[in-house]
């Protein structure tokens, strides 16, 4: 059953990041289950996620079409890092456009440009469209691209 | 089991911590659809949303403490129960203004985090060394605009002396303690702001210098977080006036 009920949840995607699940984001703590009655501790990412109530209630649902009656959804504290995301999930952003982010001790480098690999890249703005991450320019292509913060 | 004066001395000082970044992200908030460049707009919002977040936190280890609603505590507590410094409620100004807070704060924030994140008490813990991971992006954003104003054209530089010159004073209130830190201080449960202030001056003032900019001297620093403008009134007559409308809103 905890089985069925863990690949229930990597079917919620992140809605600021829709090619990535909350598994593999790493966001997923535990998930206990006793019958149909489940209970999954998770953790939000950066804390002002305006996207933590839709993730919760969609945690519920996709809980409760794999058959669980009763859904308890923790919200724990443990800050979340970018170095619990799997690395399928980062190869995922790469695909998608969005620098995946560095190992933790790389914190204050520049990532990549995802479009053509040049490491000439300008910082535009540490903020972008969403909360994790930051606005670059590639040099060497002209891409405009996103790159997801590392922390 | 807390000791009942502890607990209440860490309340008053979670709520003040709340406070702060409410009332900064009500001002930074002011600025979406009004910043200069788009990308500003973008990020200005950011900040913002972070800020209310990291209030969300405290109010969230308060509530754990004495029950309390922390929407409750946002949106329908007075003016004068507020306890955050001044330089925060201040009104937004021109660009150079926001930003030079902004620095301030962050420079601030930044040190006081740092040093939180090994707070005894483990919950507070625990909350400052994850926000202590979004203010880095906080301050450099904060100190890229203070330097490109300071070392910019003569208008932004000017600006920018004009906004430190009234400001700074107002930032030395961080660092006053609240009535009753002392005990918090000594269970090791926050860090001594007295402590901080040394370095704080040090590491700003070597900044602001190294962008050209005079750090201003003596100035009326205010002597407790009861002292308020009258800003605070029309800020938080705005932000409270849907919940007070309509205390059963829900959703927006």
């Amino acid at each position: 059953m905890v089985e069925r009920y863990f690949e229930a949840l990597k079917g919620v995607k992140d809605p600021e990041i829709p090619v990535l699940n909350i598994v593999e984001m790493g966001m997923v703590l535990g998930l206990e289950a006793e019958g149909d009655r489940v209970r999954v501790r998770f953790r939000p990412t950066f804390s002002g996620c305006p996207a933590l109530a839709l993730i919760r209630e969609e945690i519920q649902r996709a809980l409760e079409e794999a058959g669980a009656k009763e859904v308890e959804v923790v919200e724990e504290r443990t800050p979340w890092t970018t170095e619990a995301m799997t690395e399928e999930a980062k190869e995922k952003l790469r695909a998608y456009g969005v620098a995946p982010p560095l190992p933790l001790p790389m914190a204050h480098q520049d990532p990549p440009c995802p479009r053509c690999g040049s490491q000439r890249v300008v910082l535009k703005n540490p903020f972008g469209a969403t909360l994790c991450k930051m606005l670059y320019q590639c040099q060497a292509c002209g891409e405009v691209f996103e790159a997801f913060k590392t922390v | 089991m807390l000791d009942p004066y502890l607990k209440e001395a860490l309340v008053g000082k979670l709520t003040a911590l709340a406070d702060d970044e409410v009332v900064l992200a009500q001002r930074l908030s002011e600025w979406v659809a009004h910043a200069p460049i788009l990308e500003e707009d973008i990020a200005i919002a950011n900040l913002a949303q972070d800020e209310l977040g990291h209030a969300k936190l405290y109010l969230e280890l308060r509530q754990e403490l004495d029950g309390s609603d922390p929407d409750q505590v946002v949106f329908l507590r007075d003016p004068l129960d507020y306890g955050n410094a001044v330089l925060v409620e201040l009104p937004r100004g021109n660009w150079a203004f926001t930003m030079v807070r902004q620095y301030l704060f962050d420079a601030y924030e930044g040190l006081w985090l740092r040093e939180a994140a090994s707070s005894r008490y483990a919950p507070l813990a625990e909350v400052a060394a994850r926000i202590l991971k979004e203010e880095r992006f906080h301050l450099k954003h904060s100190s890229l605009w203070v330097e490109r104003l300071a070392l910019g054209t003569e208008e932004s530089h000017r600006r920018a002396q004009e906004a430190l010159d009234l400001l700074f004073p107002y930032a030395r209130q961080l660092f006053r303690p609240l009535e009753g830190e002392e005990a918090l201080v000594e269970a090791g449960f926050v860090p001594d702001l007295k402590a901080l202030e040394g370095p704080y001056l040090e590491e700003v003032g070597s900044f602001l210098k190294g962008v050209g900019l005079r750090v201003p001297e003596g100035g009326y620093v205010p002597k407790s977080r009861k002292e308020h403008t009258e800003h605070l009134w029309s800020l938080l007559a705005e932000m409270q006036s849907v919940a007070r409308w309509d205390r059963e809103a829900k959703a927006w």
